[in-house]
C-alpha cells in the first residue's frame, strides 16, 4: 500500500523528480568517474613507487636510512637473501648496494650515483630494462660492466662500449678504483638518475668499494603472482603481516632485533604513503560534497511535495493514519526517488568509467608523464573500476538521501490536519 | 698523501743537542736569544732535512672504532719540495701512488690509469682511510711564517746542567690570513731538542688531533723518531701510527723520479 502509494506520488511531479534525480545521478556518476581515475592514479603510483621502487618490505642496517654510510652494510648478504627468497609468499628479493664516486672518460669526468645490483633480480622488480633506449641491461655475470643515465652518458661525451674510469672512496677509506665497458644507456625520466645513475653488477661493486658480501638494502615483493604483487602491499594489514613473517625469518638468529632493520614501504617511506592516504581521502571528500549538494536538492524536493501536499496529508491523518505511516511514506518515496538517482547515476557512472578505462585521460606535459612525489607516471592515465568505488557510490547515496529527508518525514508526519485541511485548496 | 708531511717530520732530526740559553743575561738578550732559539726549533720541526734526500719503507696503521688495517708505503723525498709515495700492500690498493713536486699533488691509480690532481677541495680529506688528511701532505709553508709563538715553557737549566724532567712548549697561534686551518697549535719538543708532540686545535679552541713522535734512533747521524702516531681527540681509541721499518738518508736520487711518467711507474 505505502509502496504504491509513494511511488505514484513520486510521478505527479514527473518533471520535478527527473530533474532531482538527474542532479542525483550526475552527482554519482561524477563520483564514480572521480573515484575510478583516483584509482588509476593511485595504482600507477603505487605500482611505480611500491611495487618497483619501495618494494613491499625493505632490510638495512638500522642506521644505514638515516644516515646513509658506505660502512653500515647487511653482512653475509647471500645468505640472507637465499633465507630472504625461501620465505612464503616472496615474489622477488632485490639487493643493492649504493654510493658515490667520480666517473670518468678520458677527457671529462662528473660524479655519479653508484647502484650495484643483481641484474635479474632487479629487473624482476624494477623493469629498468625497459628503460634503456639503446645497448644492454647488465649480464647476469660479473664483467665490469655498467649502463649509465642518458644525460650523464652525454655530459661525459661517452657511447656504447666506452671504457670508464670509477674512481671513489672504498669502505676501508682506500681507493675505490675500477675500469668499467658501458653497455646500455638509460632514460627513466627521474632526473636524478638520468643525470647521474651507474648501474653495476652487485659483484663488481662488492669489489670495488670493499663490501664483500654485503648489500645495503634487501627489497622485498611479496604475492604470489605479478597481478597479486601489485595489490599485495595496498592494505596495511597485510603489509605488516608479511613483514612480521620476514621478521621472523632475518631476525631470528639474533637477540633483539638490532641487526636488522626491517621495514613496510609506508614505514621506509612516510611521505609517499601520506601521499597516497591523502589522494584517497581526497576522493571520498569529493565524493561526499558532490553527494550533499545532491542531499539538499532532495530535501528541497520533499520539502515542496510536503507543503503542496500538506491538505492531502491532514486529510490522512485525520482519517486515522498514524504519523508514525506517514514518516514511512516520506522515506519510501525518497528511496524511490534515490533508486531512480541511482539507476541515471549508474548508466552515466557506467558510461564515465567506460571511457577513462578505454581512452584515459592525457596528463602530459610536454609530451611526458607527469613526475609525482619522485616517480614519472604514464602520459595518460586510464581509470580503473573498483567494486568498492560502487558500492561506496551506493551507500553515499541512500544515506544522504535518508538523511536529507528526516526532516521532511517529521515535518509530514506533525502536520495539524484542522489547520491544514481549513487552510484550502493549492 | 699527509704521509709527505709526516715524512718531512721524522727528517726533523736534530743534529747535535745545544746547550739551553742561561737565565742570567738582561732580559731584552733574552728576548732576543728566545727568538732565535724557538724560531730555530720550529724550523727544525718543520723543515727538517732540507736539501737532504731519503728513502723509505714504512708501516702505516689505521684503527678506527670499525676496522684495522695495515699498509706498507714506500716513500722517497728530495728536500721539502718533492716526495713521491707508492703503495705496496695490501695488494688491493698496492700502485697508488702520490707525487708532491713543490704546492702541487697528484694521484695516480693503477688499476684504471688515471693521474688525478689533487684539487683545492680534496684537501681535507682523509687520505686512505687514515687520521692524515691530504692537506697534511701537501703543506709545504713554515710554521714561523704562518704563526706568532709563544715560548711557554722551557727546560729549566740549573747549575748542573739540563733539567731532564723539562721540555720546550711552544704555543703557536696563526696569523691573520695565514692558508691554515688550526686556530691554535703546540710544540713539545724535549730537551734534546727532539720534538715530542704536536697538538692541534680548531678556531673554536677544541682539541682535534695530537701527532706524537716515539722511538728515537739515529740515522746518518741524526736522531730521528721511528714511530709517529696521530691521535684524534674525539674518536676514543681510534690511531693512525707510522713505523719506520726502512730509513735511509743522503740517497742519490734521479731528478727523474719526481715526475708524472715514474708515478705510474
Amino acid at each position: 500500500m505505502i509502496h504504491t502509494m509513494a511511488w505514484r506520488n513520486l510521478w505527479r511531479r514527473k518533471q520535478r523528480t527527473l530533474f532531482t534525480a538527474l542532479a542525483m545521478g550526475v552527482g554519482v556518476a561524477l563520483s564514480m568517474g572521480s573515484m575510478a581515475l583516483q584509482a588509476g592514479i593511485f595504482s600507477e603510483v603505487f605500482d611505480e613507487m611500491v611495487t618497483d621502487t619501495l618494494g613491499h618490505v625493505q632490510v638495512h642496517h638500522p642506521k644505514y636510512p638515516s644516515l646513509k654510510h658506505l660502512h653500515d652494510t647487511l653482512p653475509n648478504a647471500q645468505s640472507l637473501l637465499n633465507k630472504a627468497e625461501s620465505i612464503q609468499d616472496v615474489r622477488v628479493v632485490a639487493p643493492r648496494l649504493f654510493s658515490v664516486a667520480l666517473v670518468g672518460s678520458e677527457t671529462q669526468s662528473a660524479g655519479a650515483l653508484i647502484m650495484g645490483v643483481d641484474p635479474e633480480r632487479e629487473t624482476k622488480l624494477s623493469e629498468i630494462d625497459l628503460e634503456l633506449i639503446s645497448g644492454q641491461w647488465l649480464s647476469k655475470q660479473p664483467k665490469h660492466e655498467m649502463t649509465l643515465g642518458i644525460e650523464l652518458a652525454e655530459e661525459l661525451g661517452v657511447q656504447l662500449n666506452d671504457e670508464l674510469a670509477l674512481v671513489g672512496q672504498d669502505a676501508y677509506g682506500g681507493v675505490a678504483q675500477g675500469l668499467f665497458k658501458v653497455v646500455g644507456l638509460i632514460e627513466s625520466g627521474l632526473t636524478e638518475l638520468d643525470q647521474a645513475g651507474v648501474w653495476l653488477h652487485l659483484t663488481d661493486a662488492q669489489d670495488l668499494f670493499a663490501l664483500d658480501d654485503q648489500v645495503h638494502e634487501l627489497i622485498i615483493v611479496g604475492g604470489h603472482s605479478a597481478q597479486e604483487a601489485m595489490n599485495f602491499g595496498k592494505g596495511q594489514k597485510q603489509v605488516q603481516a608479511f613483514k612480521k613473517l620476514i621478521n621472523t625469518a632475518l631476525n631470528e638468529q639474533k637477540e633483539g632485533s638490532s641487526h636488522l632493520l626491517i621495514q613496510t614501504w609506508r614505514e621506509a617511506r612516510p611521505s609517499v604513503s601520506q601521499l597516497m592516504d591523502t589522494q584517497q581521502a581526497s576522493a571520498y571528500i569529493m565524493l561526499i560534497i558532490v553527494l550533499a549538494v545532491a542531499a539538499i536538492g532532495v530535501l528541497n524536493t520533499m520539502l515542496m511535495n510536503i507543503y503542496e501536499r500538506s491538505r492531502e496529508l491532514g486529510v490522512m491523518l485525520a482519517l486515522g493514519v498514524k504519523p508514525g505511516q506517514v514518516r514511512q511514506l516520506i522515506f519510501t518515496e525518497s528511496f524511490y526517488l534515490a533508486s531512480l538517482a541511482l539507476l541515471m547515476g549508474l548508466m552515466l557512472g557506467g558510461l564515465i568509467d567506460y571511457l577513462l578505462a578505454t581512452y584515459g585521460l592525457d596528463f602530459s606535459v610536454d609530451g611526458k608523464g607527469l613526475s609525482y612525489g619522485g616517480v614519472r607516471l604514464s602520459p595518460r592515465l586510464y581509470g580503473i573500476f573498483e567494486q568498492s568505488a560502487l558500492w561506496l557510490s551506493v551507500f553515499a547515496l541512500y544515506s544522504m538521501t535518508l538523511l536529507a529527508s528526516i526532516w521532511p518525514a517529521f515535518k509530514a508526519s506533525r502536520i495539524e490536519p484542522i489547520q491544514a485541511i481549513s487552510r484550502g485548496e493549492q | 698523501m699527509q704521509s709527505m708531511f709526516i715524512i718531512g717530520l721524522h727528517l726533523t732530526a736534530f743534529a747535535q743537542d745545544t746547550q739551553p740559553l742561561q737565565n742570567t743575561q738582561a732580559q731584552s738578550d733574552t728576548i732576543k736569544a728566545q727568538a732565535g732559539e724557538v724560531e730555530a726549533l720550529l724550523d727544525a720541526t718543520d723543515d727538517l732535512n732540507r736539501g737532504r734526500s731519503s728513502h723509505s719503507l714504512m708501516t702505516m696503521k689505521v684503527k678506527t672504532a670499525r676496522y684495522e688495517r695495515e699498509m706498507k708505503v714506500e716513500a722517497w723525498t728530495q728536500g721539502t719540495e718533492k716526495s713521491l709515495l707508492k703503495i705496496r700492500a695490501p695488494k688491493r690498493d698496492a700502485g697508488v701512488s702520490t707525487l708532491k713536486v713543490g704546492d702541487e699533488a697528484w694521484n695516480y691509480l693503477p688499476k684504471v690509469d688515471r693521474t688525478l690532481k689533487l684539487s683545492a677541495s680534496s684537501m681535507g680529506g682523509a687520505w686512505m682511510g687514515s687520521h692524515l688528511t691530504n692537506d697534511d701532505l701537501v703543506r709545504g709553508s713554515r710554521m714561523r711564517d704562518d704563526y706568532t709563538w709563544r715560548l711557554l715553557a722551557r727546560p729549566q737549566a740549573d747549575g748542573s746542567g739540563i733539567d731532564q724532567q723539562g721540555v720546550y712548549k711552544i704555543e703557536l697561534i696563526p696569523k691573520p690570513n695565514a692558508p691554515v686551518v688550526w686556530g691554535k697549535v703546540l710544540v713539545v719538543i724535549d730537551a734534546q731538542k727532539r720534538p715530542q708532540s704536536l697538538s692541534y686545535w680548531n678556531e673554536r679552541e677544541v682539541l682535534i688531533r695530537e701527532m706524537s713522535f716515539h722511538d728515537y734512533q739515529k740515522v746518518k747521524e741524526q736522531f730521528v723518531p721511528m714511530r709517529m702516531r696521530v691521535t684524534p681527540s674525539k674518536k676514543a681509541g681510534e690511531f693512525t701510527e707510522i713505523i719506520y721499518e726502512q730509513l735511509d738518508f743522503d740517497v742519490d736520487l734521479s731528478p727523474r723520479l719526481f715526475s708524472l711518467q715514474s708515478l705510474k711507474r
